[in-house]
């Protein structure tokens, strides 16, 4: 186009001069010019559709906003399109959009669990039932899920989605489920690096990275100074709460892949950082943890015992003498186990809490269970002094409350007091660090100054993670730890520049939240698995039916205070499963490309007053809540993401063209559908996906899995390209010889069809395929004749005539024998010269012409040898007079003369080998065909054509009234039979038999028979032995023909 | 497409009519009065006053009542004295006052007898058709005096009434095409026929000020030229009369009384917008719930065809242009006009953006002229009478009558024709004779879902298009429901709101979520779980889907929720902030009580209750249990001693729902 030609319009947009060409819209002139007008359904190359209302615009002179979309530019025309007002307005859309959009953009339970578990993917295995793949996208990025379902607070839980509808999903308990149901763990690791790893502390961090060290192929020793490994799993975490032996069973498959462990040996007395580093080890890991106890001063504190000695003294089997009271000073989880502790051991408890019940580490549960346990809390409890007897034995411990009635006196708080015998400390714990200071420094506020994302220690090949990094807190962060650092030490040993590659990841940190979804893909496979990201979380509606959260049977409470057992006891693989579906699936293929998350996030909508929880009210949102439609191989749709912006509905009707779309519904219900709401498949679809890139949003997406295991099937293809053009995964590519095989395809087809459509032939019958596609092997003119039957009843109603070539109408019996005339005739006046056109002649019979009436008019023409071709569409019975049997049916086959019934079943005989009997004339040319593979027809066509002399062609041509079957499925059953070897694919030039298909697996001849009506008879009881002679029929005749053709079997 | 390519391919063949500048003038009109004289069959009318004659309503709303029945019995009754050449019985269009019938009327005295059944029409035969006097019981009685009002002319209903359109409507037989034309019908044509000078026309209508009637009120004169102006190789003329407003039934009643008006009038039209430029087609588009007037209708263009009226050369003139009907399929916004040229070319009805007009690209992309029904059925009228006659009556921007359908809770409803500019006082309390006895008026209701409520201290405004605008309200198609205090604001509102929710089409987001959004907030209001934020939200969100909006249908939904929200704050703060329905309407904010006084225990309550929620001894004072009714009212209703009390306010529990 000439652009400079056209004279340019003037306007402004936003106080900016805009130049642009007439016709052209206010929209189009600022993308043009930079400027962005959001448009969910304006779309280049299509009419307007003034739907969407983003792109709503003020206008100068004009009352009412304006879309842009329909605004043609004028010159002069003034116009503003960010306004407060017009942004308001935007907003306000925005909200609605949302309120109706029932989906999620990213998983928050994944974001916020600090290992990053690919939850929605492990709880959707879980769904199937399959806990063995849930457990092990678990553990690749967590490795003991049976110890972290047991003890993790899983903070996924707190941000899960479905807390707007009931309750948010039992994560933690569904992947200790997965554990649980999964068998035995196994550390497969990768082959040997010969790099050893030092792991000081055989903590949840220490063991973590081990874990994974391990599996990359490092060599790993664990040292610990314990004699057993676990560190406060083992020591701290009473029974109750993780089985000895659960942790045990998970630690098994460390030392099974080899990992060492070696006991009883201290950081700075056996050993030493340095030691490590200038002996054998190429790196080490500090997971030393926090153990060490805060100080308390308090008047009396000196007889009262530590947590933690408490705790592993219970673990170890004994049992501590103690007073009938006890009072714990502390709000930690340590403190929450040692209440729980002492109660089975039969004290009265009394826990003085130094924060409120809103600062506590504990939860509402944690709460109820301790009052359940008979435990007294205090909370905001300060304790002054612990109260000794004569014998400097504890009585009580005095505290101070703020509810407690002050005495009145000079302003002093009351005291309170609380009786204990026993008084155990759990006030919180540091790292025991003073000896590291001068071989790795440590951070301001005594910790190892690890780098947050690798785990990197100022000294080189020193690497740490877990309470030593960042004091004391949850398992699941050490975890989180552990395996980073085990990824960066196995970068670091491999060579990576981590220091650039921790600056990549602060930097990708830093970035807004869609430019880390888009960048994402840039980072290398290991920064990917390391870099961390903030969300933006829009409020959008939700819609799903209420369902109770699943709850694991607890132990009751007098057993509770009986024994050790553990107390929850998991869920049943049912009940996980039913758990599993309540699960929303927040994950989404379009997150980071979705225009509506864009603009949802520009225009900030993380609270929306449009979104109404049924938790509050009874009049929740109506938000559309339709069964995602997963029909179609390649382009999956789910229509709760739609916004019905009519892209793919437009799209598919004024530029693809099948319009497979349209609206249905009307207001808030209207829906983009199918015709009926067939699959889209069904609906004239070319797959060419241009519905799926017109989306704005995820409600169309492609089966990306599916496109990446897509196999071509050679045989269909007609080289249209269309796959490769739309393949979004580039999975699809040309091979060398696709040109060629294009052209010469695209020229046959260029040549249109030699019968024309409107035949009263039946919705799915193979004959008018068979015989487009013979005529297209012709390249001269040919004259046709049809024996009677479907194909010339149908074909040739008087007056008309679908044929567009020279036809002969003719008698049942005598097809071969006409054109054996004909060609006669046409060979005497070619001899006298009044003829010199090349033509050549083509019977067409069904099996019932061709097998049996016709057959002597057949063999006659071959035997005298006259140059036609003579092509048998074989549907295997009489069809056109109502299903007789012919010496075509096959064994078994129901026909009207082949009845089912007590006494028969089906066709006595095997079919008639007529092929065979072909090749026994010695025709120059004999083929079997079938319309399934039309490259291969057309070309044995072509060749038959070309042959001089008599050549025979038998194609299978499905019958959907006489096969009693879908006609949709004539094409595939087709490519079943010669799948099945029931209807091979071979040519028989001058005598030399040549297999043109083997298939690359020989399909069971039932899968063919099952979807055929005229064989279910042979399903019923009793009637498996003629499934049986059948297929050994095909075996033996396979077999034979293998050998004809010279193949090994 | 086929159907599109086949009316192309026709239009070649038929070419462009030529004006015929051969023929003088006055030939050719006399060639058009000598073939309006052969269309005459003066014979086959039912005759005018004077005549003896009995008028039986057999609109809709009547029929509905029995006037078959009635026409029927008053038949046999004439065949059985032997008077059926005597006296003619007319089954004749609507008489407009609904709430009184099955209405027959007794010429020549003129008696009217409202509420008529089968078994009265002996007595009334025997005295006002046989002897010359009335039946006194049967009487309409006026319902401010109580008096019994004889002649049809002073029953106020009628005699304050001016009709222009609807004129004859009560006095001719629909399916009588000759009733039409002894009334001077088709003569408008014939003139503007012979006139030969359609843009002489579109300036007559232009002069006469006549606007839209659909709601709109875009002047229709204008409408006309833009669309003879706009260049196309055809030409639409298309009569809208999907009217889907709830409680509004002007159109159908113009199409079931009077077809032929506006056939006649789209004809004109026609002529004035077509001839000399392109052919012109015609289609009505009518509901598919107005099977009579379909059927009437679709006679009325066949004896129209019949006489040379329409079609092939109309009056020897010609003028070719004939009309064909399409029936909509019960979607409200197919009343929009894209919305109903997409349903007329087959595709689903949906409103396109205003860049593209209708008088430019409309029907399959040809310059369409959409009226409404009433607005063709005044046009004939005009040519008659004149441009200044019209514009004669009415106020200074809107000019002639307008039919209003009344309906609600008002004593007499039905369609009133006044002329624009008459108060809604005159309209409701004049003619629609007030309230029910004993309540109060509230407010009512213009212009359907999209208008708005004029509470009491509004009554005295003029009714134009721009003063009912002002008020936030429209004048709409006309519908009118009048509300008393026992209809809640609130409800009233969100029954509105829900009907153009649910009519939607669903293309544009404000309408589509917004309207539902604001209905959500309405239904937790009416459950009483709403907050004073709410108001805010629903006035914010109101104010979003008028401007937002693609089409009016969403542009006016809002109109009812601001309107009541403006009028009448107090009841949606009562029902927010007391948890209380003014009008104890809300269900989950009443409750239903046993006055301890009144009940005598007399089971007629506990018999009804179909939940078994009524508990008692016999002769005692029964109880409700709270717990099981449904709040159905049967029991306030079965009750002979107004011993049942219904209570709003804090009291009552809330049923369903957390409190927000």
């Amino acid at each position: 186009m000439s652009t400079h030609t056209k004279a340019t319009v003037k306007l402004t947009i936003n106080g900016q001069s805009v130049a642009a060409q007439p016709g052209e819209t206010v929209l189009t002139a600022a993308q043009h010019a930079g400027i962005d007008i959001p448009a969910l359904c304006a779309q280049e190359g299509m009419a307007p559709w003034a739907a969407c209302r983003l792109c709503l615009v003020e206008v100068e002179g004009t009352s009412k906003l304006q879309t842009a979309c329909t605004t043609q530019v004028q010159d002069g025309l003034v116009v503003r399109t960010d306004t407060p007002h017009i942004r308001a307005r935007r907003e306000s859309y925005l909200r609605m959009y949302l309120s109706d959009h029932n989906s999620y953009c990213e998983a928050p339970c994944s974001v916020a669990c600090p290992t990053h578990i690919d939850i929605p993917a492990f709880i959707a295995e879980i769904e199937k039932g399959d806990f063995a793949a849930a457990d092990a996208i678990v553990r690749r990025d967590l490795p003991f899920p049976g110890i972290l379902g047991r003890i993790c607070p899983a903070y996924c839980e707190s941000s899960c989605r479905r807390d707007q509808v009931d309750e948010p999903i039992a994560i933690c308990a569904l992947h200790r489920s997965a554990r649980d149901k999964a068998g035995a763990p196994a550390l497969v690791c990768a082959p040997s690096t010969g790099k050893r790893v030092a792991v000081v502390g055989a903590g949840v961090a220490g063991l973590t990275a081990a874990y994974y060290l391990a599996q990359l192929g490092h060599s790993v020793t664990v040292y610990d100074d314990h004699d057993e490994p676990g560190g406060m799993l083992r020591y701290a975490i009473p029974e109750f709460r993780l089985p000895q032996q659960v942790l045990d069973d998970e630690l098994r498959p460390l030392w099974e892949a080899g990992v060492r462990f070696v006991g009883n040996v201290s950081l700075g007395e056996n050993i030493s950082v340095n030691g490590l580093l200038s002996g054998a080890f190429d790196a080490v890991f500090l997971g030393i943890g926090a153990w060490q106890p805060e100080t308390c001063t308090i008047p009396g504190a000196k007889v009262a015992r530590e947590a933690l000695d408490f705790l592993a003294e219970v673990r170890s089997g004994k049992r501590p003498r103690m007073g009938k009271s006890l009072c714990v000073i502390g709000d930690g989880p340590t403190a929450l186990d040692v209440a729980r502790t002492a109660r089975r051991l039969g004290a009265t408890v009394t826990v003085l809490a130094p924060h409120s019940a809103t600062e506590v580490w504990w939860t509402d549960a944690d709460e109820a269970e301790l009052q359940a346990l008979g435990v007294e809390i205090v909370y905001e409890a300060q304790a002054r002094r612990v109260k000794l007897d004569r014998a400097e034995k504890p009585l009580a411990v005095e505290y101070t409350h703020p509810s407690a009635e002050s005495d009145g006196k000079r302003g002093r708080r009351a005291t309170a007091q609380a009786d204990a015998r026993t008084v155990i400390l759990a006030l919180g714990y540091t790292p025991a660090l003073a000896d590291l200071d001068d071989e790795v420094g440590l951070s301001s506020d005594q910790t190892l100054a690890a780098n947050p994302y690798t785990g990197r220690l100022p000294v080189d090949g020193v690497f740490a993670a877990g309470d030593a990094v960042s004091g004391p807190t949850d398992a699941i962060f050490a975890v989180a730890g552990g395996k980073r650092a085990a990824l960066a030490i196995d970068a670091w040993l491999g060579g990576v520049d981590l220091p650039a590659l921790e600056n990549e990841l602060a930097l990708y940190a830093a970035l807004p939240y869609l430019d880390q979804v888009r960048d994402r893909k840039k980072l290398s496979p290991l920064a990917q698995r390391l870099a961390e990201h903030s969300p933006v979380w829009l409020k959008m509606g939700i819609a799903a039916e209420p369902k109770p959260r699943a709850k694991q049977t607890r132990l009751s409470v007098a057993k509770q205070l009986e024994t050790f057992t553990e107390v929850e006891r998991g869920l049943s693989a049912k009940a996980a499963q039913a758990e599993a579906a309540r699960c929303l699936q927040c994950t989404c293929e379009s997150n980071g490309s979705c225009e509506l998350q864009r603009l949802g996030i520009e225009y900030g909508i993380t609270e929306n007053e449009l979104v109404v929880s049924p938790k509050t009210t009874s009049v929740p949102s109506a938000v559309r809540s339709l069964e995602p439609d997963m029909r179609h191989p390649f382009i999956e749709r789910d229509m709760n993401k739609c916004i019905a912006c009519g892209r793919c509905v437009r799209v598919c009707a004024e530029v693809a063209g099948p319009a497979c779309y349209d609206f249905s519904g009307r207001g808030f219900m209207i829906k983009v559908d199918t015709p009926y709401g067939e699959a889209l498949q069904l609906a004239d679809c070319i797959t060419c996906g241009r519905c799926v890139t017109a989306c704005p949003t995820g409600a169309l997406s492609f089966n990306e899995r599916a496109l990446e295991s897509f196999k071509v099937d050679e045989s269909r293809c007609i080289m249209c390209h269309e796959c490769v053009d739309v393949c979004p995964t580039d999975a699809l590519t040309e091979t060398n010889v696709f040109e060629e095989a294009r052209k010469q395809w695209h020229a046959l087809v260029g040549q249109g069809s030699g019968l024309a459509g409107g035949h009263r032939l039946c919705a799915g019958c193979g004959a008018p395929i068979v015989v487009r596609q013979v005529l297209m092997g012709a390249q001269v003119p040919v004259v046709t004749a049809a024996a009677t039957g479907c194909l010339e009843v149908s074909t040739t109603i008087y007056p008309y005539t679908s044929w567009k070539n020279s036809y002969i109408h003719t008698a049942f019996e005598n097809v071969a024998a006409t054109l054996s005339g004909v060609e006669t005739a046409y060979r005497a006046l070619k001899k006298q010269g009044k003829l010199d056109e090349d033509v050549k002649f083509i019977a067409f019979g069904g099996d019932g012409g061709t097998y049996d009436i016709g057959l002597q008019s057949l063999s006659g023409a071959m035997e005298r040898g006259h140059d036609l071709v003579y092509v048998c569409y074989d549907n295997e019975a009489y069809m056109n007079t109502g299903f007789q049997r012919s010496s075509a049916t096959p064994l078994g086959a129901w026909t009207t003369t082949s009845p089912v019934g007590p006494e028969e079943t089906g066709k006595l005989q095997e079919r008639k080998n007529l092929t065979e009997i072909m090749v026994a004339h010695g025709i120059p040319y004999v083929a079997q065909a079938s319309p399934h593979d039309p490259r291969d027809l057309v070309r044995k066509a072509a060749k038959a054509i070309a042959t001089p002399g008599p050549a025979f062609l038998n194609i299978i041509s499905p019958c959907p009234r006489g096969w009693r079957s879908d006609g949709a499925n004539s094409i595939d059953l087709a490519r079943q039979a010669v799948n099945t070897c029931y209807w091979p694919l071979f040519e028989v030039e001058n005598g030399e038999y040549h297999l043109t298909y083997k298939p690359r697996v020989k399909e069971p001849i039932r899968n063919w028979l099952k979807r055929q009506g005229r064989f279910a008879h042979l399903f019923k009881p009793g009637n498996e032995h003629i499934i049986d002679q059948l297929q050994a029929w095909i075996d033996e005749e396979w077999e034979k023909l293998l050998k004809k053709c010279g193949e090994t079997p | 497409m086929a159907t599109r390519t086949n009316r192309h391919a026709r239009t070649a063949a038929e070419g462009t009519p030529a004006l015929r500048n051969d023929e003088p003038q006055s030939a050719a009109a006399a060639k058009i009065e000598r073939a309006l004289q052969r269309a005459l069959r003066p014979e086959q009318a039912t005759g005018d006053e004077g005549v003896v004659k009995i008028r039986v309503c057999t609109g809709s709303t009547c029929k509905a009542s029995g006037s078959d029945a009635l026409a029927t019995a008053i038949e046999e009754e004439l065949a059985r004295r032997g008077l059926t050449d005597k006296v003619t019985v007319v089954r004749t269009g609507c008489h407009g006052l609904c709430q009184e019938g099955p209405i027959a009327v007794v010429h020549p005295q003129g008696i009217f007898y409202p509420r008529l059944k089968p078994r009265d029409i002996a007595t009334i035969i025997e005295t006002s058709v046989v002897n010359d006097g009335v039946v006194e019981r049967l009487l309409y009685r006026d319902p401010a005096t109580g008096r019994p009002i004889s002649k049809e002319a002073d029953v106020p209903f009628y005699a304050l009434q001016q009709r222009v359109v609807r004129k004859i409507n009560g006095y001719i037989d629909p399916l009588n095409i000759d009733d039409y034309l002894a009334r001077g019908g088709y003569r408008s044509l014939a003139k503007v026929l012979s006139e030969g000078n359609p843009e002489g026309v579109i300036d007559t209508v232009e002069r006469s000020g006549l606007r839209g009637r659909g709601g709109a009120g875009f002047p229709t004169g204008k409408k006309w030229r833009y669309c003879r102006a706009n260049p196309g190789e055809r030409k639409y003329i298309i009569c809208n009369g999907d009217e889907g407003d709830p409680g509004a039934f002007m159109d159908r009643a113009v199409l079931e009384d009077n077809p032929h008006s506006v056939i006649e009038g789209m004809v004109i039209a026609a002529y004035a917008i077509g001839f000399g430029v392109a052919p012109v087609e015609g289609y009505v588009y009518v509901r598919h719930e107005y099977p009579l007037a379909v059927e009437r209708l679709r006679h009325a263009l066949a004896q129209a065809r019949e006489r040379g009226l329409l079609g092939e050369n109309i009056l020897d003139s010609g003028f070719n242009f004939d009309i064909r009907i399409n029936q909509g399929a019960g979607a409200f916004v197919c009343g929009e006009s894209t919305a109903l040229t997409a349903s007329i070319e087959g595709r689903r009805g949906m409103p396109r953006g205003k860049h593209i007009r209708t008088v430019a690209h409309g029907l399959w992309g040809e310059p369409t002229n959409l009226n409404n029904v009433e607005t063709y059925a005044t046009v004939p009228w005009i040519i008659e009478h004149g441009a200044e006659d019209l514009a004669a009556m009415g106020t200074a921007t809107s000019k002639g009558t307008k039919i209003f359908s009344l309906t609600g809770k008002v004593r007499n409803t039905g369609l009133v024709e006044v002329p624009m500019g008459a108060t809604l006082r005159h309209v409701i309390f004049d003619i629609g004779g007030g309230m029910l006895p004993g309540r109060e008026f509230k407010a009512v209701q213009l212009g359907g879902p999209s208008g708005g409520c004029v509470p009491a201290d509004y009554l005295d405004t003029p009714i134009d298009f721009e003063s009912l605008t002002s008020l936030g309200s429209m004048m709409g198609s006309g519908g009118m429901v009048v509300v008393d205090d026992t209809t809640c604001m609130v409800d009233f509102a969100k029954f509105f709101l829900k009907f153009t929710a649910e009519e939607s089409c669903g293309k544009c987001v404000p309408c589509r979520v917004g309207t539902q959004r604001m209905l959500e907030i309405l239904e937790r209001i009416t459950a009483g779980e709403g907050t004073l934020d709410d108001l805010d939200l629903l006035e914010r969100l109101s104010e979003d889907v008028i401007e937002g909006s693609l089409c009016a249908l969403g542009s006016s939904a809002p109109n009812p929720v601001l309107t009541t929200l403006r009028y009448f704050r107090d009841e949606y703060v009562a029902h927010v902030v007391d948890k209380r329905c003014p009008a104890k309407v809300c269900q989950p904010l009443i409750r239903y009580k046993v006055n301890k006084e009144k009940c005598t225990g007399c089971y007629a309550c506990t018999v009804a209750c179909p939940v078994g929620a009524i508990s008692g001894e016999r002769k005692q004072v029964q109880k409700i249990d709270q717990k099981l009714c449904i709040k159905c009212d049967t029991c306030r209703q079965v009750c002979n001693f107004d011993a049942i009390d219904v209570e709003t306010g804090v009291l009552a529990p809330l049923a369903g729902g957390r409190n927000r």
